[in-house]
């Protein structure tokens, strides 16, 4: 685990408009990181700043060890950038192959490479398509794909799976998964559950500034433990009622009508999970999930 | 930001490449080169080979046919380099192509990759054009051949060498504005609003003509009227326009956000 990004007091200003307000962090190499926040807090110009598409007005920024930009980052780190799309002139197999060109292949393996990312991507049959007889989901795809060029050390992803349908939204969770032994993601997207289950650190931005940066998985050195069980049946009170009288149980939150967060003392009841599912069963009632610890949305927007 | 050497002549010889392939190896580039050969077919039988007589009589370079040549082709190429020159950057910072770039070559060999590849082009053009001319003339009297390749390469270089400010001044101006016609219009303002202000100025204030110096293709009325020999004698104007503009352009270009 080694520092691969690191910013400091870093802002970005649009004329008046404060887009990073002195945003301080510092990220290690590993599992993917997600980068969350609503519209207009910030992500794209904190990935845009990180690429080196933008100089920031003030503060320090250093990735891998060097300036956004820099020539040694080239093959090192990639990038989807929101929005960016490929030259409408060349086939989607042609602009890889240029890429991996400029990236060090010979001609012959920038050839083989751009086939490879491409694969990964599901595009095989579309590899010699030019943009324009592509769908948006397809296009999407092949900008990831170029992001896969060369096996980089760090990619950023802005909104990777927006606009793709489920199955190919799978894939590429799936890819990102696999890649990350030797790549790490930061991803931006608005979607907390693909998050919460590809990565272990998130970031939050809200209005440019860093709120929190905080841990995914579950923390079992804390006295205090939480499960979050989504029952199939609403019976909102029988089943609060029921929770409450387990063992070592703090509180129980009702996030909807099926939807339940139970806090409790993980120390004086390590195997309340166990406890939970002897309940439902004795009691007959069906459940459809039951996590061990807060939903990442509770983690970051619960009071 | 700067690369080695090394990394930065392969990414920029890689991206002259892909340029080039763009024009000569794309189904669109051939139309535009179908297109631009019928138009200089046309030029060279109705109007370069129909003002010989004339301007023969006039300047009196050695090959009557690569004279009247030299005069159309001074203004000829000027104006067709604003057009195909216009979209060095423009459409790929707007579309967001040039952040996939970015990430694997440096600003500089995208700039000057760009602009050396342009200026190829427009190369491989003015010596087509230069070769049809040369190829008549001898058709007509055989003995011009040697005189005429001297003429002809007199010619290239010229030509070239005063494409060069007006390119560069595209790839500037390419880097500000976010479509080829905004471009265009640009760079047309510019040479109009540019002249009338030194012109106006420099009315009241003689030594104000010295900033007509600035302005790119100022010297071509000059150079139409220069025997073949002195021609380049004037390639100073253009050359330290080109450079000051390239300045101008890397400056922006390290400065732009993609």
């Amino acid at each position: 685990m080694t520092g691969i990004i690191r910013c400091e007091n870093l802002s970005k200003r649009y004329g008046s408009n404060l887009a990073l307000d002195n945003v301080s962090f510092e990220l290690a190499s590993g599992a993917p990181i997600a980068l969350v926040g609503p519209n207009g807090a910030g992500k794209t110009t904190l990935f845009s700043v990180l690429c080196g598409y933008l100089h920031p007005s003030s503060g320090s920024v250093s990735v891998l060890g060097n300036k956004p930009g820099s020539s040694k980052l080239f093959s090192q780190v990639s990038a989807l950038p929101q929005d960016a799309q490929l030259d409408p002139s060349f086939t989607i197999h042609e602009q890889l192959s240029f890429y991996a060109r400029l990236q060090g292949y010979s001609a012959k393996a920038a050839n083989i490479e751009a086939s490879r990312v491409l694969e990964l991507m599901q595009l095989t049959d579309a590899m010699k398509s030019l943009p324009k007889s592509l769908s948006h989901g397809m296009l999407k795809r092949a900008a990831i794909a170029q992001a896969l060029i060369g096996k980089p050390k760090l990619v950023f992803l802005d909104e990777p799976t927006a606009g793709l349908d489920p199955e190919n939204a799978r894939n590429i969770r799936q890819q990102i998964s696999s890649l990350s032994d030797t790549t790490t993601f930061l991803i931006s997207s608005h979607n907390l559950q693909e998050l919460e289950r590809l990565c272990e650190t998130v970031l939050l931005l809200e209005r440019g500034q860093l709120q929190q940066q905080t841990q995914v998985k579950v923390n079992t050195k804390t006295e205090w433990d939480f499960l979050t069980v989504l029952m199939n049946d609403p019976q909102v009170e029988e089943v609060q009622a029921s929770l409450q009288s387990l063992a070592s149980v703090e509180s129980i939150a009702s996030k909807n009508k099926n939807e339940f967060v139970i806090k409790y003392n993980h120390e004086k009841a390590p195997d309340l999970d166990q406890l939970l599912l002897k309940m439902l069963s004795e009691k007959g009632w069906s459940y459809r999930q039951i996590t061990r610890g807060k939903t990442l949305e509770d983690q970051l927007f619960s009071s | 930001m700067l690369s080695s050497p090394v990394q930065f002549l392969r990414s920029m010889w890689i991206i002259i490449c892909f340029e080039f392939s763009r024009v000569f190896l794309s189904a669109r580039g051939w139309m535009y080169l179908f297109t631009f050969g019928l138009i200089w077919y046309f030029l060279l039988n109705y109007v370069v080979l129909n003002i010989t007589p004339l301007v023969a009589q006039t300047v009196g370079w050695p090959v009557p046919e690569l004279t009247s040549y030299w005069q159309v082709a001074l203004y000829l190429f000027p104006g067709l380099c604003l057009m195909i020159t216009a979209n060095q950057t423009c459409s790929d910072r707007s579309r967001g192509t040039l952040r996939f770039l970015v990430l694997r070559a440096d600003r500089d060999s995208i700039f000057f990759g760009r602009f050396i590849a342009q200026m190829l082009i427009q190369l491989v053009l003015v010596v087509a054009t230069t070769a049809t001319t040369l190829m008549t003339a001898v058709m007509h009297d055989g003995s011009l051949m040697g005189t005429g390749l001297v003429s002809a390469a007199i010619i290239v270089t010229n030509l070239f060498i005063v494409l060069i400010p007006i390119t560069a001044m595209m790839s500037l101006l390419s880097l500000t504005v976010n479509s080829t016609r905004q471009v265009m219009v640009l760079a047309v303002l510019i040479w109009v609003l540019a002249s009338a202000i030194i012109k106006g100025v420099s009315y009241y204030f003689p030594f104000f003509e010295v900033f007509d110096l600035i302005i790119p293709g100022r010297q071509l009325s000059e150079l139409s009227g220069l025997p073949q020999a002195q021609t380049l004698s004037l390639a100073y104007v253009p050359l330290l326009q080109g450079f000051v503009l390239l300045l101008a352009g890397r400056f922006v270009m390290q400065r732009a956000s993609l």
